[in-house]
């Protein structure tokens, strides 16, 4: 097991020379990455298509070398090391078993490269099998198994290595809803048995909370944020972090009143004022905020008397019902409100009725517009 | 095409009944003739194929079969290496080299194979022009025989190589090759365990059409290795000699390792398919970017053009010589536009006096009976076309499997069945368009089934659901769709038929002698000019059509070997 550190490291693509991992990552670079994980941690690297996820973990495997910038194992810089000689196991989005070999090929193949002794090739890749449930496959075709099946081999052949570490390329992406949730809980098993350490690129945010230690977002190239899934989800710092992951909308408001004792004073642009009790340093009068509003902040509630963190005359213009919660989509001042609440306990809204909203200002915080 | 169920059905009959008639029937009547040669079974015609027997029949076997071997390990090892290198490498005029790589494919088996004696052969140009350079008293070398065959094999047939592992390597999985990688293989171990493992289905493939090729290659064998023994060229030796029974036995012998080729070749492809389902990503090019490599690979690509050029150039050379004159030299001493100022004298006497010039005439003989067979196949590629990409009724893998078997049947095989099963027709100007009409067949089906199948039927149930009749819906959307590719199948019938050799020399008349049968005169009277003139005009006919057809195709449509 290794740690890996990307010390600003930077990819350019020659126009027209993409990557082609990544759809539309045509001419996307990686620019000024820096990135550590540590021995044994499960870092996912999350990011909506085309944000340079794919190029990273290929440089990390060794596919495409850095145009600035170091990678290092350990202490060890691996740019100019060749894939076969990183002892990187990668496992990708289409599995790429090779079909012309059988399910126990597949799995030996890394062995067989390291030229292991006939007895130890066997026992391991019969206890590789074995981690990943396939135990008695080893004749099968890889053609003639099921799509999570492919995945499990396409696992046990990166694994049975040794890797230093484990590289994932959206492996759950093909797979239907269901198997995915088993195999994203079988994975996160192996990886912790294992404690390999393990880059897993992925755009599913659920996954990559649900998965990692620690989760870098990237965008256009750039790493925004990297933390753990907790303080990612509940305090991210961006904007793009805010909605993406953590389903906010952000709106832009000046401050009215800084020392406010439960929490500081913001007043949108049409003139309904929140409460923002987000625990940072607090802002100067008349600053201007981009405050971030997450859907369980926003609760409805009966009529009364206007004030701070009071939104009247909301209008339910969409309901999506999804069983253990229900989201309403609420039109304001020109803006819509995304509200999610628990479908029981409380009478649902119909699409049209009015609503009155308040918000918690525990909930809201004020986040740093990225560059466009 | 009303698809009412009688019109149906009649579309339906015919198309079954054509190959039986003119493909499955002849062929039986020629293994039937060689089994019961007086009435009575005997393998008595068989006899000279037992092995262990010092017989000149198991010796022309032997060495059709070796000779066909050793074109396919020559072909593979030019095509399958070039096929690799333009796929993954980057250099300088590689987009015109990898065009100029398929022109072999355009060259008549008969033109090429007399392009190679003038260029190698016994008083060639290479070998005339090296004893003058070096000032040598003989030449070094002459090229005949069976080492010139198989020279001319490789370099037609090689192009099956290449376009096989392009394609398959198109289809490669790169993340097979980048998987392999980052399990520790390097770069031979990828390409031996991964690459060549994955590619081999295509080779393959590509193996046993080669194979198949070179045992019914006819004109190189007949050109360069008349006194040798060659399966296809003793066919036409016994035929001269008047030994038909020998020749039917010997026929049915090079049908049958044709179609052994064949079925291993079907099932090959099964494998094929399922190991080359690819996921769509293709390999990225590794662009080489050390100078000295870069204008290595750009002077061993211009020198391999001009050798894949040579012939063509040789030929066209040729076409302006002054006939008669070429003897000793390195280079025909003179020149002249009489060859091709002939042609035009000719056509303008033709359209003047309205009577055919007696040059003209092989080339009217090739234009009707070519025309003739070509509107045939059309007519018939549509309907089996309808037949069995839309009725599909049952039985239709019989009727694929004759119009395949006309596709294995080697041009002598084809001529010797035809002669065999009607008697009354040998000898007649009827036979040699019928068996253009036989060995193109599976052409303009392929061609326009593979259009067809492109047109969903969807598109036809718009066009009803919009009110059209069926007579409508075929006249305004599906023949508009399937036309192109029909007729660029037809174009390249027609070239290719045009100068069709191998079927033709057993079965012209003098009523109906062709362009092909003036060109082999004209060889062995030493009107080298003429000779070239003609493949000349063939050759941009054929350039042209190919071009039309990938215009209007996408993909080019196999030619006929021989």
């Amino acid at each position: 097991m290794s740690s890996v550190r990307l010390d600003r490291v930077e990819k350019l693509f020659r126009a027209g020379g993409g990557p082609g991992g990544d759809g539309a990552a045509e001419n996307v670079a990686v620019r000024d990455l820096s990135l550590e994980v540590k021995e044994a941690e499960f870092v996912s690297i999350l990011g909506p298509s085309g944000c340079g996820k794919t190029t990273t973990l290929r440089m990390v495997a060794g596919f495409e070398s850095p145009t600035k910038g170091e990678i290092y194992f350990d202490s060890e810089p691996v740019s100019h090391v060749p894939p076969e000689r990183r002892r990187a196991g990668m496992v990708f989005q289409n599995y790429a078993l090779f079909p012309h070999l059988d399910v126990w090929d597949n799995v030996a193949f890394g062995l067989r490269m390291k030229k292991l002794g006939r007895s130890e090739t066997e026992s391991r890749v019969l206890g590789a099998l074995e981690t990943v449930g396939l135990a008695g496959y080893g004749a099968r075709p890889v053609q003639g198994i099921s799509g999570g099946e492919q995945q499990r081999v396409a696992l046990a052949r990166a694994l049975v290595t040794e890797p230093r570490i484990l590289l994932l390329d959206e492996p759950l992406s093909n797979l239907d809803a269901r198997l995915r949730d088993e195999m994203r809980r079988s994975l996160r098993e192996i990886q912790r048995r294992l404690g390999v350490t393990t880059i897993f690129v992925t755009h599913d945010q659920r996954e990559a909370l649900s998965l990692s230690d620690r989760v870098a977002v990237m965008r256009g190239g750039r790493l925004l944020e990297f933390d753990a899934p907790e303080r990612l989800y509940s305090r991210p710092k961006t904007a793009f972090v805010a909605r993406f992951v953590s389903d906010a909308e952000i709106v832009r408001a000046t401050v009215s009143d800084a020392a406010n004792p439960g929490g500081f004073l913001a007043r949108l642009e049409d003139g309904a004022v929140l409460a923002v009790d987000d625990g940072e340093p607090r802002p100067r009068d008349g600053e201007r905020v981009a405050v971030a509003v997450p859907p369980d902040a926003l609760k409805p509630e009966p009529d009364g008397p206007p004030g701070p963190g009071r939104l009247d005359g909301g209008r339910v213009v969409r309901r999506d019902f999804f069983g253990a919660t229900v989201e309403y989509r609420v039109a304001r001042g020109g803006a819509e409100w995304r509200v999610r609440r628990p479908s029981r306990g409380e009478p649902l809204l119909d699409e049209g009725s009015a609503v009155r909203l308040a918000a918690d200002p525990a909930r809201l915080f004020r986040v740093a517009e990225e560059r466009a | 095409m009303k698809a009412t169920g009688a019109a149906r059905t009649a579309v339906t009959a015919v198309v079954a009944a054509l190959p039986l008639a003119i493909v499955v029937y002849p062929a039986a009547v020629t293994l039937g003739r060689s089994l019961f040669p007086d009435g009575t079974f005997s393998l008595g015609l068989y006899a000279d194929f037992v092995p262990f027997l010092d017989s000149p029949d198991l010796e022309a076997l032997e060495k059709s079969v070796l000779l066909s071997l050793a074109s396919v390990v020559l072909a593979g090892a030019i095509g399958v290496p070039l096929g690799l290198l333009l796929e993954w490498f980057d250099f300088p005029g590689k987009g015109i080299l990898g065009s100029l790589l398929t022109l072999p494919v355009a060259l008549p088996p008969l033109i090429g194979t007399l392009a190679f004696y003038f260029l190698y052969g016994e008083s060639g140009i290479v070998p005339r022009g090296l004893e003058a350079l070096l000032a040598l008293d003989a030449v070094p070398f002459r090229l005949g025989g069976i080492p010139a065959v198989l020279l001319v094999h490789a370099y037609t047939l090689y192009v099956f190589f290449y376009l096989f592992t392009r394609a398959a390597c198109r289809r490669l999985d790169r993340a097979a090759i980048e998987a392999a990688r980052s399990l520790g293989a390097s770069g031979p171990s990828v390409l031996f365990r991964v690459i060549l493992p994955l590619l081999f289905p295509a080779i393959a493939g590509a193996g046993l059409l080669v194979f198949m090729t070179s045992m019914a290659s006819f004109s190189a064998p007949y050109i360069f290795a008349t006194p040798e023994r060659i399966l296809s060229l003793e066919i036409f030796h016994s035929r001269e000699r008047g030994d038909v029974a020998r020749s039917l036995a010997q026929t049915t012998v090079l049908t049958l390792a044709s179609l052994g080729a064949l079925a291993v070749f079907r099932g090959a492809g099964g494998i094929g398919r399922a190991a080359l389902e690819g996921h769509g990503i293709a390999p990225r090019r590794i662009g080489r970017k050390r100078p000295i490599a870069t204008a290595a690979a750009a002077a061993a690509a211009t020198l391999l053009a001009i050798l894949l050029l040579l012939p063509h150039l040789t030929v066209l050379l040729l076409s302006f010589a002054e006939n008669g004159t070429w003897t000793t030299e390195v280079l025909p001493p003179r020149y002249t536009l009489e060859n091709f100022a002939e042609f035009f004298r000719a056509i303008l006497a033709l359209v003047r006096e309205g009577a055919m010039p007696a040059l003209l005439e092989p080339a009217g003989h090739s234009l009707w009976m070519t025309a003739a067979a070509t509107a045939v196949n059309v007519v018939f590629g549509v309907a089996a076309a309808f037949v069995l990409v839309r009725y599909r009724p049952r039985g239709s893998k019989w009727i694929e499997a004759t119009i395949l078997l006309a596709w294995a049947l080697p041009g002598t095989a084809v001529a010797v069945n035809l002669l065999t099963a009607f008697p009354n027709l040998a000898g007649t100007v009827a036979v040699l368009p019928l068996a253009y009409v036989v060995r193109n067949l599976p052409v303009l089906v392929r061609s326009s089934s593979t259009s067809l199948a492109q047109v969903p039927p969807s598109l036809e149930e718009a066009a009803r659901g919009l009110g059209h009749g069926r007579a409508g819906t075929f006249r305004r959307v599906l023949l508009p769709l399937v036309m192109p590719g029909v007729l660029a199948g037809a174009l390249l019938v027609f070239v290719t038929t045009l100068g069709e050799f191998v079927a033709t020399i057993l079965l012209y008349t003098p009523r109906n002698v062709p362009i092909s049968m003036q060109i082999a005169a004209d060889f062995r009277e030493y009107n080298f000019g003429s000779a070239a003139a003609y493949g000349v005009v063939l050759l941009v006919l054929i350039v042209l059509a190919l071009f039309a057809s990938r215009r209007f195709f996408g993909r080019g449509v196999g030619l006929a070997g021989g």
